[in-house]
């Protein structure tokens, strides 16, 4: 199983970041961390210590522009049957475009990881019940609200030795 | 200018929250539906302002059975010209964007606004979905948006700011606090409604690609918890690991 998660990484690395890549690797599976921005590679090498198995960082994409962002997600995630965002006003524009683009679900606003039957439990009705959506397709795209899962240091050695560094340009159209 | 506003029936806000089919499906018991909010206040009166000032047609679109003709009335009441209802249940936010999308590449709008999100599922999801259907930019829960030409100029709060976006038309817009005041239909709206065009569409027969399985309501609030004055670590761990705001 493969995992993918999505991280803007203009500015610092906040606890929303650590927290997909905790929640990619509670899916289970390796976990792929394709981000943009301007952050220094020796600093993404953090998300290596929440369980990211490779970080590929985009130096193409300058700003926050969700349709060439997405267009770049959509390149990099063929195989991997989670794609996971902190949902933040990134993820509320990006994940939409990649749901309709890649004919995946999105669950939007998760709390929590899985239930045994797939489903993912959500807040509903402005946090007054939780619903639980399944998806129908094989990829689904999670969505994670912040703050609803702690992140958790792996073996932080082991995690690093596999994390690989690749710096990679790309002229989209 | 042509300008589609989506709107969508939500619960009352002050609607019970409850679950009936074994927790499968909402309690409509009792519960009197109105126009989303974020649909009505920010985005359809936005759209309603930009008409009275640089002129445009205003036609809102809602996917739902004939029950959600109230709603739509309402906001034709508020000022909107016409009305257009997909005839389908809106079993998923794929398939109601899929449904909208197909409409508006149809008739070719230049501007799509929706609320920044529905009040009941709270996904923002719509917005992002229609402007990948229709192939145009989409600016995210913006507060502020004005015409400028062939360009809209739109603000929306960020992390440590604001963002100042302009992008051209066609553009799908979802829109959030501060972008318009509510507005109270008066009663030459709600009699001039009654007339105004509502024509109802097949759907295009769109599939969905997720669903509700079950629904839960949060525990009960737990009684006050009395922590002795001395005993900080208590606190710290229970601040830190029960409440989980440290």
């Amino acid at each position: 199983m493969g995992n993918i998660v999505y991280i803007n990484a203009n500015g610092h690395l906040g606890k929303a970041a650590f927290e997909a890549v905790t929640y990619a690797k509670k899916l289970g599976g390796t976990v792929k961390v394709l981000a943009t921005g301007s952050l220094e590679s020796s600093s993404l090498g953090q998300l290596g210590k929440y369980g990211a198995n490779e970080v590929l960082v985009n130096r193409g994409i300058i700003g926050n522009d969700d349709q060439e962002i997405c267009a770049w997600i959509s390149q990099e995630c063929s195989g991997a049957e989670n794609i996971v965002f902190s949902n933040d006003f990134h993820a509320k524009a990006i994940a939409p475009r990649l749901s309709v683009r890649l004919k995946a679900g999105l669950i939007a606003g998760a709390v929590a990881l899985p239930e045994a039957d797939g489903s993912v439990k959500v807040n509903v009705f402005s946090g007054k019940a939780f619903g639980y959506v399944q998806c129908k397709t094989a990829q689904r795209i999670i969505a994670l609200l912040p703050n609803s899962i702690a992140p958790e240091e792996t073996d932080s050695d082991s995690a690093y030795k596999k994390l690989i560094h690749r710096d990679k340009l790309l002229q989209l159209k | 200018m042509k300008i589609l506003v989506c709107i969508s029936k939500a619960p009352d806000t002050t609607s019970k929250i409850a679950f009936t089919n074994n927790n499968t499906a909402f309690d409509e018991n009792g519960v009197q539906y109105i126009v989303n909010p974020y649909d009505e206040w920010y985005a359809l009166v936005r759209a309603l302002e930009i008409k009275e000032t640089v002129g445009a047609d205003v036609t809102i679109i809602t996917v739902g059975p004939a029950a959600d003709e109230a709603i739509m009335r309402k906001a034709l009441a508020i000022g909107a010209d016409e009305a257009v209802r997909i005839d389908a249940e809106p079993t998923d936010a794929f398939f109601v964007a899929n449904e909208i999308a197909a409409y508006a590449n149809e008739k070719g709008f230049d501007l799509v606004l929706t609320g920044k999100e529905t009040i009941n599922f709270n996904g923002s999801q719509i917005g992002g979905m229609i402007a990948e259907g229709i192939k145009a930019p989409y600016v995210s829960i913006a507060s502020k948006l004005d015409v400028n030409g062939a360009s809209l100029k739109l603000e929306r709060e960020i992390i440590g700011g604001v963002e100042q976006v302009e992008v051209p038309f066609p553009v799908v817009v979802s829109c959030a606090k501060g972008m318009a005041e509510q507005r109270i239909p008066n009663m030459r709206g709600i009699m001039a409604a009654r007339t105004k065009p509502l024509t109802v569409l097949s759907p295009k027969g769109n599939e969905s690609l997720t669903a509700y399985v079950a629904y839960a309501s949060p525990q009960a609030k737990s009684s006050v918890k009395l922590i002795d004055a001395n005993n900080l670590d208590e606190l710290i761990s229970l601040l830190h690991n029960e409440a989980k705001v440290i």
